[in-house]
């Protein structure tokens, strides 16, 4: 049995795991599960000090989750799918001359949910296998169908479009192996590559990332200086934050629920939280949602990391990976030696200090560097795009290729470049394209467990069930004629 | 400017990681898993190997649906190399017995196998008889691997020596296969009641479902007999198949879906988790005494390993080829057309019978 070292001694490998993380959180579409993965070569000079990798693993997960939030601000690009959603607001504020203010409202956002919900996880573990036993088919089911539900109903100015795209990101999410009998394939055209499906990197970097880089390019983007210095934008995010507080603990509450029942995944949660947050306009809000206001930033960061800490409850309870991060989690600390769900780790006081204490100082850590780095982030606002595009491109291609490293990767890469650049002229709502692809298999799943266990009326039998499904029907009837939110992003 | 040299410094040092983190994988010996990028049995093994043969190991996921096509790809594009191994499990086994595929795992070199059972849990709040007696079903997870499992609870509920008609209509009156759900899906449907079997390998068994409430072993298959070809306890002491079988039945179960049942089961058990590499790999020396002496009883590698693993045996180079030949032995005609009439009917599997798979 190896003991834990006094935590003094982690100091080194918690600043390295926060400079490691954040500088994947800070590549377009790369974020944690990338990090994670590129660990492993390492992965054996932990073997001394299981405890290290704990750090290790909480440290990358916290700075890489907050660095996604910068290529959705500045560059409107999401990160490795942590703060797509932020884009909608914080790249239009970036563009009236305030990537600071949207950064740092983000940040307050996110770090306050962070310890507030990481905290609040920590105590609630306890409780958490009754919590979970509530969320059963049904209610997963109905979770996925209400967040596609305030995604489609999120106002839009193409709203028939919106619903094309998504419904065409559905069905492609639908390629490959039929979940019904895992020997029939579909959408593969008699590639074999596609019998595993397209994968979320490349259709990210394709759909959102490249075209808006050839864009920027193109057009030789020039983001306007600010009246406000670094330092008072900074301000300026803390105070937004402070007076949208609740909208960031709302975002928090949204992300921790999503994040505690295995298997959602984390994409839910963000979108969730700007519907939650862009269904309340407000007289005071100084622009409309989509338009740079800040609310929307503030909301989905309160859900960014408080997902993050969410779903390491199941995994450490029952050994569930709670989301696709959590798979490679599990597989890196099972290289160290510790099996999460485990007895042994379940019984280990030292598992959880190492884990609260790495996350909590990588939360505090990545704040001041993330504070720091607000200037040179905003500097890369005004170097020309023709300087650094075709760097990100590489990098963009390099993640997208660590599926397997084959040309195929390459292609599909292309593939869904050539669609992003078609959608964005044709202005259909890609963000809803990529959304429907992320949830097509949970829709297609759960929907087709839920009418093999159940039947309709269950709908209405189970508290949580009903509850949701007035959600959804309350969701539908807002969208279409009360709500006033007309997002321009397409 | 300055501030230019900075971006661009920052560019370089990102590129460096990048280029540092591609030398750090190139290894010695690359497997191609077809399984999943994090493969926990794979990595454990090679962590205490390495340690004994001082090469490293890289693994290299190749994805495809069922796993079959990086099982494929490795057939016919890296089987001839001499640094190349592959990871199989009891799924490719099963798809080599059964499915047209374009590996043949007679071809290659077994570095190592570990003899494996399949654990079935059950839920204390079920009544099981009702189930056997047609009074309710049996709600589970349809997945690749589980059919097996499928085939013994038929044989528990039904009884032997039926008509392979008269098991089919028993089995459709007796269970409700839930389709497309996942590995943790699955867990937590049958630790919340919605499903009641879950089915896993041991692993899964010792360090997760053991804490899970209201639920408890059922029974483990038992494993590959060396000596005999048959079923045999399983090394770690959980009540096996022919156990609950015998309890129930008062004998051991028999007859041409028992058969049928044995194997399968043992294709897919004994083959669960295996290393492969190329015939003449001149390697293979190295390899095998090397894993020989990583899995000494009593030594460290072989107690980490156990730790994560389980006890169960583990066959090393030629044992592995002693008892693969003494499973293709057993694979008679009859028993095979009644595996593959079985997997049609019962669940809708399309299959292919190989008349080379059947013993000469």
């Amino acid at each position: 049995m190896i003991e834990m070292q006094p935590l003094t001694n982690y100091i080194p490998i918690l600043l390295i795991a926060v400079g490691y993380g954040f500088i994947f959180g800070l590549i377009p579409v790369a974020g944690v599960k990338l990090g994670l993965i590129a660990l492993y070569p390492w992965a054996d000079l932990f073997l001394n000090d299981p405890y290290s990798m704990v750090i290790m693993i909480a440290g990358v997960f916290v700075s890489a989750s907050i660095g996604d939030m910068f290529a959705s601000v500045c560059m409107n690009i999401p990160g490795g799918g942590g703060s797509t959603a932020t884009m909608l607001d914080g790249f239009p504020m970036s563009k009236r001359g305030e990537a600071t203010r949207a950064l740092s409202a983000g940040l307050f956002g996110a770090v306050s949910q962070s310890v507030l919900w990481g905290g609040i996880c920590i105590l609630a573990l306890p409780f958490y296998a009754k919590f979970v036993m509530h969320f059963g088919i049904p209610e997963m089911f109905l979770l996925v169908c209400l967040a596609m539900v305030a995604i489609c109903f999120t106002g839009n100015n193409y709203p028939i479009r919106g619903m094309l795209a998504c419904g065409l990101g559905v069905l492609m999410g639908m390629t490959g192996e039929n979940p019904m009998d895992f020997q029939d394939y579909r959408f593969t055209f008699g590639w074999e590559y596609l019998k595993q499906g397209y994968q979320i990197v490349p259709v990210m970097a394709g759909i959102l990332a490249v075209p808006e880089i050839l864009e920027h390019i193109r057009t030789k983007v020039t983001i306007p200086p600010s009246v406000h210095n670094n330092w008072q934008q900074i301000k300026m995010g803390f105070k937004d934050w402070w007076r949208y507080k609740w909208d960031s603990v709302q975002g928090g509450l949204i992300g921790t629920v999503i994040g505690a029942i295995p298997g959602l995944g984390g994409s839910i949660s963000e979108w969730l939280a700007y519907a939650g947050v862009s269904a309340r306009p407000r007289d005071d809000d100084e622009y409309p949602f989509g338009q740079g206001n800040v609310r929307g930033v503030i909301g989905v960061e309160g859900a960014n990391l408080a997902q993050k800490a969410a779903v390491f409850v199941p995994t450490i309870l029952f050994g569930i990976p709670g989301a696709a991060g959590q798979v490679v989690v599990m597989s890196l600390l099972a290289y160290v030696g510790m099996d999460l769900g485990s007895t042994a780790v379940l019984n280990d006081p030292d598992f959880f200090t190492a884990l609260s204490w790495g996350w909590f100082c990588a939360t505090f850590i990545t704040f001041f560097i993330a504070i720091f780095f607000f200037r040179w982030a905003t500097l890369l606002l005004r170097v020309p795009f023709a300087f650094w595009g075709p760097a990100l491109i590489l990098l963009v291609t390099w993640a997208s290729m660590q599926h397997t490293g084959t040309l195929d990767d390459l292609w599909v890469l292309l593939i869904f470049v050539f669609l992003g650049l078609c959608m964005k002229h044709g202005k259909f709502n890609r963000i809803a394209f990529v959304i429907g692809f992320i949830l097509s298999a949970k829709v297609e799943e759960l929907g087709s467990i839920y009418f093999q266990l159940y039947g309709f009326t269950d709908l209405f039998a189970r508290p949580i069930s009903f509850a949701l499904v007035v959600m959804i029907v309350g969701a539908v009837v807002y969208g279409v004629w009360f709500n006033k939110t007309k997002i321009q992003y397409t | 400017m300055n501030k230019l040299k900075s971006i661009l410094a920052i560019c370089t040092l990102t590129f460096s990681l990048f280029a540092t983190t591609s030398i750090a994988t190139a290894a010695d010996f690359t497997i191609t898993v077809p399984h999943k990028p994090t493969n926990i049995w794979t990595e454990t093994l090679t962590r205490e190997w390495k340690t004994i043969i001082k090469k490293s190991f890289a693994l290299k996921y190749h994805p495809g649906a069922r796993h079959i096509p990086g099982v494929n790809m490795w057939h016919n594009e890296l089987q001839g190399k001499d640094d190349s191994l592959l990871f199989t499990h009891g799924g490719n086994a099963m798809s080599h017995l059964l499915e047209p595929v374009d590996y043949d795992l007679r071809k290659y070199a077994p570095i190592g196998a570990q003899n494996l059972a399949i654990i079935v849990m059950k839920r204390t709040d079920v009544d099981y008889d009702a189930i056997a007696d047609g009074k309710s079903k049996l709600i589970t997870s349809y997945n690749p691997g589980v059919e097996p499992d499928l085939m013994a609870l038929t044989l528990l509920f039904c009884g032997d020596n039926k008509s392979f008609d008269e098991y089919l209509k028993c089995y459709k009156d007796r269970f409700v296969l839930v389709r497309a759900m996942k590995g943790s899906e699955r867990t937590l449907a049958f630790a919340r009641g919605e499903l009641n079997m879950l089915r896993g390998n041991p692993t899964n068994y010792a360090k997760n479902w053991i804490n899970l409430e209201n639920v408890e072993l059922w029974f483990s298959h038992g494993v590959f007999d060396m000596d005999t070809g048959k079923i045999k306890e399983d090394p770690n002491g959980y009540t096996t198949f022919n156990d609950v079988y015998k309890e129930k039945h008062g004998a051991l179960p028999s007859g041409r879906f028992y058969n049928a049942y044995a194997l399968i089961k043992n294709y897919r058990d004994l083959l669960q988790k295996v290393i492969w590499t190329g015939k003449g790999n001149p390697n293979i020396d190295e390899l095998t005494t090397t894993l020989s002496t990583t899995l000494v009883k009593g030594t460290e590698t072989r107690t980490n390993i156990e730790a994560r693993m389980g006890k169960y045996d583990w066959l090393v180079g030629d044992e592995v080829i002693v008892a693969f030949t003494k499973l293709q032995e057993q694979t008679d005609k009859q028993t095979l057309k009644d595996v593959i009439w079985w997997y049609e009917n019962a669940y809708g599997f399309k299959t292919k019978f190989k008349a080379d798979m059947v013993a000469k």
